[in-house]
């Protein structure tokens, strides 16, 4: 059983805009679709930005994280520790190139561990749906609103020349998204 | 005027092996460029002849159907899929002699570790010898890879998409070479610890005025930036591949494609992380090997002690760096049969790159030089004598001729940066020249450094030619063994571009949007138990 989802594939980009058309008609928003490609398309094909991501808030903090981690290691070490040496300044202006480098490296860490959170980790409903691999076409995925009819969604997909799929549970599909349902079975 | 079919001309970057053959590549002699009975004709791989022809308005310009977009990109799937899963014996030849290359280099390593760094030639006054100068040699190299790569997509080159794979792959490659030669130098490895910060009973940090520290630290964060660099953009091809292959290479791509579906979410978060990387990859590109200059100039050395050796240090990384991608390039294209793909129309680019790079870096040799000779300091004088006239003289002017005059000399030509035999030769001898180079730095000014009486001579031991050596075995085996396990073009890029240039040339018809305002949610999106429960 579909739980109040659909699936259906489109040829091509004239078939995505024209089945996003009717869905919007039809009053259901972006964030009932969920449309997956090969390449990205651009916003314009689609309706609009999708911008729904946390991913800036990772980088910012791996920036922060990154400082002071340098400004701790290449400062208060110095300072905890001075290693007191005749002539020479216990904290030298040098120290500058090891706090920039560590203040980078948590940045791009941290933007690779909020991608991975986003991607693997982070509740979306959508997601939970495995997609059959090998397509002829581009996947919407229709979360039926509770308001709507799941069959009213399919009918008006068949009309703007979609083919429906069947759903497809996840507990039945690829080891690697186990994790994901065992996670969401347990809440 | 004569009428280009789509095909021929699809992606600026290549011919495109379409026309309804499945996911077999047409040979190219079967693949005519114009259509029958359109007057102008072009014989095969003609392709920059009919970019040419585009460009003076000789030939029309038509754009891609959609029909024949799909067929590219299944085409593209073939080859570049088919390349990652096929096992010849060539290539089976081929990975055995260089992993004994690569083997040898650790076991050259380990019979230095047993009987002590007196096996190499390191003694005073040279201290720094082979090792430190292949160190520099191939951090160089790695300096390119991603640095082109970031600038040109920073720049949103086009033709950028089916080289930028393999550049980031090359700095990847090249700097775990290069980050070996720190290690094998110490001699007694074990000690690497001491420079890694951690509390500890001696209560002893490790000392972050010193620039070997920095080099550790700047190492540490350009490794994991490339590493990331070069990983991020590729989940959706791991993704296509675990779509796509069977068994335990699909688990393998399942786990790294990181639960990619290709939701236009996944694909913004991705942008978004890209152009993080992509800013921040290039200052760090500059600081590292601006760092390893400062291990030199930091010192009072003469030949060392120079504010110019930063920038100076930097422009040759992007010089070795460019050309060692194209020889790379040049055999990853034949060896992975991606002719389609990575055309001499980017070797043609690349050329011209490289022939401006060599320029600036001439402009910084000769301040270098002029400036030492021209202060008339006794020991400069010496050292320069010794590298122009004396027991040095053969390699500098080996060096000269190569990193000089040879691309100034050559590159302006059109056909040469489009023969790739050509080619091979010319960046070849580019990176000889330049590992001559470091040399010529490196061992120059300890041979004659700034206490005259400490003055003396280097030969390198039997280990360090065989580990100095063995370093380019190691680099080609890296490339070679994770050719069968990465896709070494860019699929979604490369299909994104073909994309792109159709919308730019033809436009996005009305049907192709989608204009609907977003309509406002009647109620709040349930979870997927709740849809669940609705439904059962």
């Amino acid at each position: 059983m579909s739980r109040g989802v659909v699936f259906a594939v489109v040829k091509n980009q004239a078939g995505v805009a024209r089945a996003m058309r009717r869905l919007r008609r039809m009053g259901i928003s972006n964030r009932y679709i969920e449309l997956l490609t090969e390449i990205p398309y651009p916003p314009t094909l689609i309706g609009g930005e999708v911008s729904d991501t946390r991913l800036p808030w990772f980088t910012a903090a791996g920036l922060i994280g990154g400082l002071l981690t340098g400004l701790f290691l290449a400062v208060g070490t110095l300072l905890l520790y001075p290693l007191i040496v005749g002539s020479q300044a216990i904290l030298s202006p040098p120290v500058v190139v090891i706090v920039y480098e560590i203040t980078i490296l948590g940045l791009v860490v941290m933007t690779f561990v909020g991608f991975v959170y986003e991607n693997r980790i982070r509740r979306d409903p959508l997601r939970d749906w495995v997609v059959p691999a090998n397509v002829d076409g581009h996947v919407l995925v229709v979360q039926v609103p509770p308001d709507m009819v799941e069959s009213r969604v399919r009918e008006a997909l068949l009309e703007e020349g979609a083919r429906i799929l069947p759903v497809e549970e996840p507990e039945r599909t690829r080891p690697e998204d186990d994790a994901l349902v065992i996670e969401r079975e347990a809440q | 005027m004569a009428r280009l079919p789509n095909w021929a001309r699809l992606p600026r970057y290549s011919r495109g092996p379409t026309r309804g053959l499945g996911h077999d590549p047409v040979p190219e002699a079967e693949r005519p460029l114009v259509r029958q009975g359109h007057g102008e004709e072009f014989g095969p791989g003609s392709v920059l002849e009919v970019q040419d022809a585009v460009a003076d308005g000789r030939i029309e310009d038509v754009p891609p159907t959609e029909q024949e977009l799909e067929e590219m990109d299944a085409a593209l799937d073939g080859v570049v899929l088919r390349s990652m899963t096929r096992i010849g014996p060539g290539y089976l030849l081929l990975a055995l002699v260089l992993g004994f290359g690569t083997l040898s280099l650790f076991g050259a390593w380990l019979y230095q570790i047993f009987q002590g760094i007196g096996v190499a030639g390191i003694n005073r006054p040279v201290f720094w010898g082979f090792y430190i100068t292949s160190f520099v040699f191939w951090i160089g190299v790695s300096h390119s890879g991603t640095l082109i790569s970031a600038i040109l997509r920073v720049l949103n080159v086009e033709w950028r998409r089916p080289l930028t794979r393999g550049a980031e792959a090359m700095t990847l490659f090249s700097l775990m070479v290069g980050a070996l030669f720190p290690l094998i130098h110490l001699g007694r490895v074990w000690k690497f610890y001491f420079m890694i910060p951690y509390p500890n009973v001696r209560e002893l940090w490790p000392n972050f005025h010193s620039a070997l520290v920095w080099d550790l630290v700047a190492i540490l964060t350009y490794m994991t930036s490339s590493a990331l660099f070069l990983f991020m953009p590729m989940i959706p091809d791991m993704a296509t591949a675990r779509d796509r292959t069977t068994g335990i290479r699909r688990r393998v791509y399942g786990v790294l494609a990181l639960g990619w579906r290709g939701s236009q979410q996944q694909w913004h978060r991705l942008h978004l992380a890209m152009k993080v990387y992509t800013i921040v990859i290039i200052p760090v590109a500059v600081s590292v090997h601006s760092i390893v200059s400062w291990d030199f100039a930091m010192t009072t050395n003469e030949g060392w002690h120079s504010t110019i050796f930063a920038p100076y240090f930097v422009i040759g990384a992007i010089y070795s760096g460019v050309a060692a991608l194209i020889t790379v390039l040049i055999f990853v294209r034949r060896g992975l049969g991606l002719q389609e793909y990575i055309t001499k129309f980017h070797f043609d680019r690349l050329g011209l790159i490289l022939l401006a790079v060599s320029v600036i870096w001439f402009y910084m040799f000769f301040a270098q030089v002029l400036t030492n000779w021209y202060g008339g300091n006794p020991v400069d004088r010496e050292l320069e004598e010794l590298h122009i006239f004396g027991a040095m003289a053969p390699l500098w002017w080996f060096m000269v001729a190569v990193n000089v005059f040879l691309p100034f000399f050559t590159l302006w030509f059109k056909r040469v940066r489009r023969s790739l035999p050509a080619m091979v030769v010319i960046t070849v001898l580019i990176n000889m020249g330049m590992w001559i180079e470091r040399y010529l730095i490196v061992v120059g000014s300890n041979v004659r450094n700034h206490l005259p009486f400490d003055w003396g001579d280097y030969t390198p031991g039997i280990p360090e030619i065989i580990i100095a050596g063995a370093t380019f075995a190691m680099f080609a085996f890296l490339y070679v063994a994770l050719s069968k396990a990465l896709p070494f073009v860019s699929l979604w890029e490369v299909k994104e571009g073909w994309r792109l240039d159709k919308w730019r040339t033809q436009g996005i018809s009305e049907e192709e949007t989608e204009s609907v305002e977003e309509p406002q949610p009647a109620a709040p999106l349930p979870s997927t138990s709740e849809a669940g429960e609705a439904a059962t």
